[in-house]
């Protein structure tokens, strides 16, 4: 594939995933907002199911939702930043995907403190917790952490063809 | 080497002039530079006014700079210091085109700033950066907190029946005793160093400064310059220095106003208590519930200055000129080391001022009321008197006695209310939560959370606000800081019951 195209190609995918993150992160603003504040709660979800696991699954929580849609945002301006060829969009990317990383590393740091909640008891002569299901918890299958790699591919290839 | 004189544009020549030949009338002010003085008091310069001011022909050269100000004020749509400083760059960059080579090459911290400090998103990706503090202080923080909690309990039960004196076994490790206030204070040390961690992530990288910028726009429509958002970062950490960083801030005024809100950001001495209350009652969203009590706390901080501003300080904000540092990318070794050297003032302060707070606590629990005999009963005790004393006051917030009292000593410094619930439940951190939430409802400990949240600062933080403002103003803030408390932790509880909230 000729450089023009992969390019364009590259500013199509980063503009696709930008608009992932926005729609997964207002499906939890809006179920986050509905459940939280109101006495409603709905459930919106828009995953697969994987071995019985929805894949992503959505937090019904306002402010994660809106670090998604900040993130979807940033990731929307860089793609069409980079559809016209505008160099500013290496710092959309980069910001984008610094952002995007601390949200996917978080999930990880929190899905391993959780681990660390209910094996450390023995130390102290105490019951081991109960091991449950960390994948029920729903960090590992948040889309702050399933989107992460696919940001990363799309930036790692724009750096490849285009570095600063 | 040719001396350069900085010109600037007609019409600001033109003001420096007029303020100079005014200047230029007063011999001992000329001396130290007429031209030099006009820029001076056209930057609105508050050191160089004061020098003036004691001069012979005060009265005439303030009047024409304060004239020229509001012209330039009027002729460019900005602060005379924003406009100077414009210029000043403008002419530096002329003389860089004029020894240098080539077009100047696009830095990352450049492209990266073009993202950070964008004016739609530059709010919401500081509100982002806000909320990965708090989701990973809060919840990578809970198993080596818990930990040191079950610990603290563990070496309480073994160490139960030592002294071999009844009154000094049940004073030190009893349920109502010292170890196990001071265990659960103490069981928080891992919330406060991953805390500190975070901040000195934001310090070394150069986002700090980035952020003060973004939020200037915002805070200058409640007449509160950029610059207070970095006292009120620093406030997140401990609200002393805080105070005693509003001394950077330019402005009598702004300095004021910046220095009495800072209580309202909530310190890591009060996230302690909302860590423990929050991952009782709002387990799974611990960290969104502490984060919706520091957007609290700084919408309270901007209102609280917009009224300040209207009612009593009509003067206008000084301008943010900053120079940005190029962003870098922090060393472990020195995190670490900006870490420790904050945890280890925390651990310090448990082992000084609440260690000294707690055992007034538990002396207190200890003594009955009249009779002052010793007891082993709380409910009979000098403290539980003092609760239900000003309980009626705090009832229609929806607590009982024991909330109560735990907020009295809360005054000695924040981290006291949570070793004082241990006490008065007579359960450690790690038996905390069961004990809690079969007394109360979540609505109860949010009007809680928020009241501790407002009221009172801590005696060190009024210490500094009497230092650095006078005592009249660190009452004015203890005074409004209760007043505030109270409305804001009623609006909620009512609030929230009308709403069908428990």
């Amino acid at each position: 594939m000729g450089f023009f195209n992969l390019a364009k190609l590259v500013s199509l995918y980063v503009y696709f995933i930008g608009l992932l993150y926005l729609f997964y992160g207002f499906i939890g603003l809006i179920d986050g907002i509905i459940s939280w504040w109101t006495p409603w709660s709905v459930n919106l979800q828009a995953g697969f199911s994987l071995a019985g696991t929805l894949i992503p699954s959505v937090k019904a929580d306002p402010f994660r939702g809106f670090v998604l849609v900040v993130i979807g945002l940033i990731f929307v301006k860089g793609g069409r930043y980079l559809i016209k060829g505008k160099p500013d969009s290496w710092g959309y990317l980069t910001v984008g995907l610094i952002i995007s990383g601390t949200v996917a590393g978080l999930n990880l740091a929190i899905t391993l403190a959780h681990l660390l909640d209910k094996l450390y008891p023995p130390l102290l002569g105490l019951k081991v917790n109960d091991l449950h299901n960390l994948m029920k918890e729903g960090w590992l299958t948040d889309p702050g952490l399933i989107l992460f790699p696919l940001a990363l591919i799309g930036y790692l290839t724009y750096r490849k063809i285009k570095p600063l | 080497m040719e001396r350069v004189k900085v010109r600037y544009s007609e019409n600001i020549e033109e003001a420096i002039s007029r303020i100079e030949r005014e200047v230029m009338r007063e011999e001992s002010l000329a001396k130290l530079g007429s031209r030099w003085i006009a820029i001076k008091l056209l930057e609105g310069d508050e050191e160089v006014r004061a020098r003036v001011a004691s001069s012979k022909f005060a009265n005439k050269i303030l009047k024409v700079a304060s004239e020229e100000r509001e012209r330039l004020r009027r002729a460019y749509g900005l602060d005379p210091e924003v406009v100077l400083a414009n210029e000043r760059y403008k002419i530096i960059e002329e003389i860089v085109s004029k020894v240098t080579k080539g077009t100047k090459r696009v830095t990352p911290t450049d492209l990266i700033d073009k993202v950070i400090l964008d004016k739609y998103l530059g709010i919401p990706i500081f509100f982002t950066i806000l909320w990965a503090i708090f989701e990973f202080t809060m919840e990578v923080s809970s198993p080596f907190c818990d930990f040191l909690g079950d610990f603290f309990n563990w070496i309480s039960s073994h160490l139960s029946g030592l002294t071999g004196n009844p009154m000094l076994d049940s004073l030190l490790f009893g349920d109502y005793g010292l170890l196990n206030g001071l265990g659960t204070v103490l069981s928080f040390v891992p919330l406060i160093f991953f805390l500190y961690f975070s901040l000195a992530i934001l310090e070394d990288s150069g986002y700090m400064a980035r952020a003060a910028f973004v939020m200037d726009r915002l805070m200058r429509k409640v007449g509160l310059t950029g610059r207070a958002m970095i006292s009120m970062i620093v406030g997140f950490g401990c609200n002393v220095p805080a105070v005693y960083s509003t001394r950077a801030i330019p402005g009598e005024e702004d300095r004021l106003v910046a220095t009495i809100i800072n209580p309202l950001i909530p310190c890591s001495a009060r996230l302690t208590v909302f860590s423990l209350l929050a991952y009782t009652f709002f387990k799974g969203v611990a960290g969104d519930v502490i984060l919706s009590l520091y957007l609290i706390g700084i919408a309270l901080a901007l209102i609280v200055s917009l009224i300040f501003r209207r009612v009593y300080l009509k003067g206008r904000t000084s301008p943010f000129v900053m120079e940005l540092p190029l962003y870098q990318l922090p060393t472990l070794k020195s995190i670490l080391l900006h870490t420790w050297n904050r945890t280890a003032l925390f651990i310090r302060k448990a082992g000084t001022v609440i260690l000294a707070g707690l055992l007034a606590v538990s002396v207190l629990m200890h003594i009955a009321w009249p009779s002052l005999a010793w007891i082993n009963d709380v409910n009979a005790s000098v403290i539980a008197e003092m609760g239900k004393a000003i309980w009626p006051l705090f009832k229609p917030l929806g607590w009982d006695w024991r909330l109560t009292a735990s907020c009295i000593f809360g005054f000695i410094a924040k981290e006291v209310i949570i070793g004082s619930m241990s006490l008065l439940y007579g359960v450690s951190e790690a038996n905390m939560a069961t004990k809690l939430s079969s007394l109360y409802t979540p609505l109860q400990i949010y009007s809680f959370m928020v009241f501790t949240l407002i009221y009172i600062p801590c005696i060190a933080t009024v210490a500094a606000i009497a230092h650095e403002r006078g005592w009249k103003w660190a009452l004015f803030t203890v005074l409004y800081g209760l007043a505030l408390a109270y409305v804001v932790a009623l609006l909620i509880y009512l609030g929230g019951s009308a709403l069908g909230f428990r």
